[in-house]
Parts: structure tokens; C-alpha cells; sequence
């Protein structure tokens, strides 16, 4: 089995935003989206994450707080780690910013509440990263939608306030619900506040919701 | 009409705003062309070109120079969701997407983004491929009402398609389906860059049609883009 490994051995040496481009660049992220991780402690500063594609390994040496930089910015892997090592290896710091993240360990999973994947896109498009949080919208949405389960993802744009949101997430929301607007009654007071949202940001211009009415 | 006409060179796809309309002439059949969608994801960041290249075979890929890339008349902030759903149909059809002559309104599933079979959708072309991706988001690039029935050529096209089928393995049940949309209305891959070059969407024939020829032209004559009635 081969092994792609990339370091960070120094916090001070990397630059946060230069730390998601790596691990977004990586080019098994499809695939690791699709599998799993581990987690590894390895001594008493440092862990080790391997990503398991359908034929390498992935493996990325962290500290601690890089650990929590990418499992921050890396939600839809997040919500798919298991994490080996006993929940004691953790300090509690560690544990409760795994569990804010997303991430529980395998102890306690049967008590995993869902996350919220606005909270993380809402992450990823802080930090500069619009397109993959719009990934995770459209994958999240349309997992949903495919399922059927069109209560939840009405749930979702409910729950939805435009004033703490992007436009382009907005609009994320938007779009991966369109083909199933007839399913969803929330979905167009949404776009009503989100037209109003982006009329009030001084942002309207002509097209920008065009189709995407309910 | 804007410039808004490239070629596929490393330095025009700094120019990209998250997605385009690409065309290229083939290599092995002059005169026939080929049109997929140019997508950036800007958190890799990376550009590739997601067409249908045959038959179960949806492609995503980096863009060759030889392809000229035409933006469509949406905003950058709709353009972001068109690339997004790109990445998400090339995620959700691993197995490709059939090729054929159906409709490319409502061709993707209405829950997954998933190409959608059913009685009426046997397959896409590279260029209703093209069109059901703007449709599925919203944004329909032409007035389908609008196109001619037939035109000459169309015809012996589709026959020829099928029979590049049959030589490549397509199972009969599909190219039974296939021979049964014989007559569809074509859309050809210089119609949807011309569409996508008007100064708004969804567009009619006559302006697409007139567009696409300059796009053709641009295709032929890369370095002379107002001669090709593409320029400033």
C-alpha cells in the first residue's frame, strides 16, 4: 500500500489558510469524503490522521491544534472519522473542540447528533473557502433530497437566517433545493427574506435570483 | 455583442469567473464540434471541463487549448452555483451518462442531480448535456420552443450516431431507445455557445444561431477574434 504523507510539525511555520489549501488540494478528497479516517495519537504532541482511499493510505502529522484547524475546515471528512484511540488520550479541551467539530469518538456515537451543515459551511466560507462550502451544501441537500426526506431539508431552510449567511451560500441553499420546491412550504419564505436580505446588503442586481423562484 | 469569447490558453482562464461554455472542433471529424462545461473550484483551486464524451462517459478534465470559452450572461454569483453543481453531477454519475437525443429540460434527477432515465430520457448529447445543467439550476441558456424541427444535416447525423453505437458496444435496448428519437430536434454544440454568448439568456434560435456562427468563425481564426464578430 503507498502513502501520502504531508507534515506539520511547527504551528508557528504554517499559515492557517495555508494549511486548508493542502488539505483541500489533496487529491483523494472525493474519495476520502466517501470513506473513512482515523485518528492517531502519536506521543504526547502530536497526531497522526490517515485517510483511507480505495487504494493508498493518506496520512497527515498534526499538532494538536493543527488537528483542530483541519478537522474545523474539513467538516464533510469530519462527520466521517472514527476515532481510534481511547477517549482518555484526549484531553478535554481536545474532546469537547472534536465534538464542537463535529467528530465523537466511537464510544460515545450512538449519541452523534446531527451536525449542522450551515454551521460548517458557514466555517468553510469564513475562512475564504466559498466553493467547498458549497460543496458541502449541495451534498448535504440533495443526500436529503435522494433519500426523500424532504421535512429535514425543509427543516433546514427554515432554520435559516439570512442576516449571519453569505450570498453565495444563500443562493447555495437556493439552487440544490430548486428541483424539489414543490416539496418544500419553507422554502419560499426563504427566498422572499433572502431577496430582501441581498436588497438590504445593497448587493441586488438584475438576474441574481432569477429561476430560482418557487 | 461583449467579448466574452477565449481560447482555452493558460492565460485566458485567468479571465474565468467560475464557469463557461466551451467548444472545440474534433480532431477526427472536421466540422463536427464538441461542447462541454468549463468549471473552476477555487478552494483546490482547480479548472476543469466537464463534458459528456460519448456514451457513459462524463468526463471532468482539464481543458485543452484548442477549445474556445464563451461566459454566459449570468451573474459571477449564479456562475458559482453552476460550478458547484457541476462537481455535484460528475460526483453523482460515476457510471457516466447515456447518449442519445432526449430533451435536456428535467433531465437530471429532481432529488440527486443524477441523470434522470425513464421513458422519455434514453440519453444526452455533449451539448443538451450542456443545456440540462443550466436548466437544472435554473437558468435555461435557450428558448427550446424557438428551435427548428429539423435542419438539413440532422438527420444523418443521429443515424450516423447510432451506428458509432452499435460499432461501440451499446447494448440493442438502448440503441432501440436511441433509433426512437430519431427526428428529435438537435441542438447542436455551436448553438448552446451561441446562446451562451447573447447578451442575456434563455435565447432564442435566431440569436443563437447568428452568434454561433462568429463563434465558429473565432474557432477556425483564433487570433482574430473581430474579424469573427467576437471583439470589443
Amino acid at each position: 500500500m503507498n502513502t501520502f504523507e504531508c507534515s506539520y510539525d511547527s504551528l508557528a511555520e504554517v499559515d492557517t489558510k495555508q494549511l486548508y489549501r493542502a488539505m483541500f488540494s489533496s487529491p483523494l478528497r472525493m474519495e476520502v469524503q466517501a470513506n473513512a479516517g482515523r485518528i492517531q495519537q502519536e506521543g504526547r504532541e502530536s497526531y497522526r490522521i490517515t485517510y483511507s482511499g480505495w487504494e493508498e493510505d493518506y496520512k497527515v502529522s498534526c499538532l494538536p491544534e493543527n488537528l483542530m484547524q483541519i478537522v474545523a475546515s474539513w467538516p464533510a471528512v469530519a462527520s466521517l472519522l472514527f476515532v481510534d484511540i481511547k477517549l482518555s488520550d484526549f484531553d478535554l479541551t481536545t474532546v469537547s473542540t472534536l465534538k464542537r467539530c463535529g467528530v465523537w469518538p466511537r464510544r460515545i456515537e450512538a449519541e452523534r447528533q446531527p451536525a449542522s451543515i450551515i454551521e460548517h459551511a458557514k466555517r468553510l466560507d469564513d475562512n475564504g473557502f466559498v466553493d467547498a462550502a458549497l460543496d458541502i451544501v449541495y451534498d448535504k441537500v440533495d443526500t436529503l433530497l435522494g433519500k426523500g426526506e424532504f421535512e429535514e431539508v425543509d427543516a433546514l431552510l427554515k432554520s435559516v437566517d439570512p442576516s449571519s449567511l453569505s450570498i453565495d451560500i444563500l443562493l447555495g441553499l437556493l439552487t440544490s433545493s430548486l428541483p424539489a420546491r414543490t416539496k418544500l412550504p419553507s422554502r419560499g419564505d426563504l427566498f422572499i427574506a433572502v431577496e430582501k436580505e441581498v436588497k438590504r446588503r445593497g448587493r441586488w442586481k438584475n438576474g441574481l435570483l432569477s429561476g430560482l423562484e418557487n | 455583442m461583449s467579448s466574452r469569447a477565449y481560447t482555452a490558453s493558460e492565460d485566458s482562464l485567468v479571465h474565468l469567473e467560475h464557469v463557461a461554455v466551451a467548444i472545440t472542433v474534433l480532431p477526427e471529424r472536421p466540422g463536427q464540434h464538441h461542447v462541454g462545461i468549463l468549471h473552476k473550484n477555487e478552494s483546490v483551486p482547480e479548472i476543469c471541463l466537464l463534458h459528456l464524451a460519448w456514451h457513459n462517459e462524463l468526463k471532468n478534465s482539464r481543458p485543452k487549448p484548442t477549445y474556445l470559452w464563451v461566459t454566459p450572461p449570468i451573474p459571477k454569483e449564479r456562475a458559482r452555483q453552476v460550478a458547484a453543481f457541476c462537481r455535484r453531477v460528475y460526483k453523482v454519475n460515476p457510471s457516466g451518462i447515456p447518449y442519445a437525443f432526449s430533451s435536456a429540460s428535467d433531465c437530471f434527477d429532481k432529488q440527486t442531480g443524477e441523470f434522470m432515465a425513464g421513458p422519455n430520457r434514453y440519453g444526452l448529447t455533449c451539448a443538451t448535456f450542456v443545456l440540462g445543467v443550466f436548466h437544472s439550476v435554473g437558468l435555461p441558456l435557450v428558448q427550446y420552443a424557438t428551435w427548428p424541427k429539423t435542419r438539413e444535416g440532422d438527420n444523418e447525423w443521429q443515424r450516423h450516431i447510432i451506428e458509432q453505437l452499435k460499432e461501440n458496444g451499446a447494448s440493442p435496448e438502448h440503441i432501440s431507445h436511441v433509433q426512437s428519437e430519431v427526428g428529435a430536434v438537435r441542438f447542436r454544440p455551436e448553438d448552446v455557445a451561441g446562446a451562451s454568448a447573447a447578451d442575456s439568456i434563455p435565447t432564442p434560435f435566431e440569436v443563437a444561431n447568428g452568434l454561433a456562427e462568429a463563434i465558429l468563425a473565432k474557432l477556425k481564426d483564433p487570433g482574430n477574434p473581430a474579424e469573427a464578430g467576437l471583439g470589443d
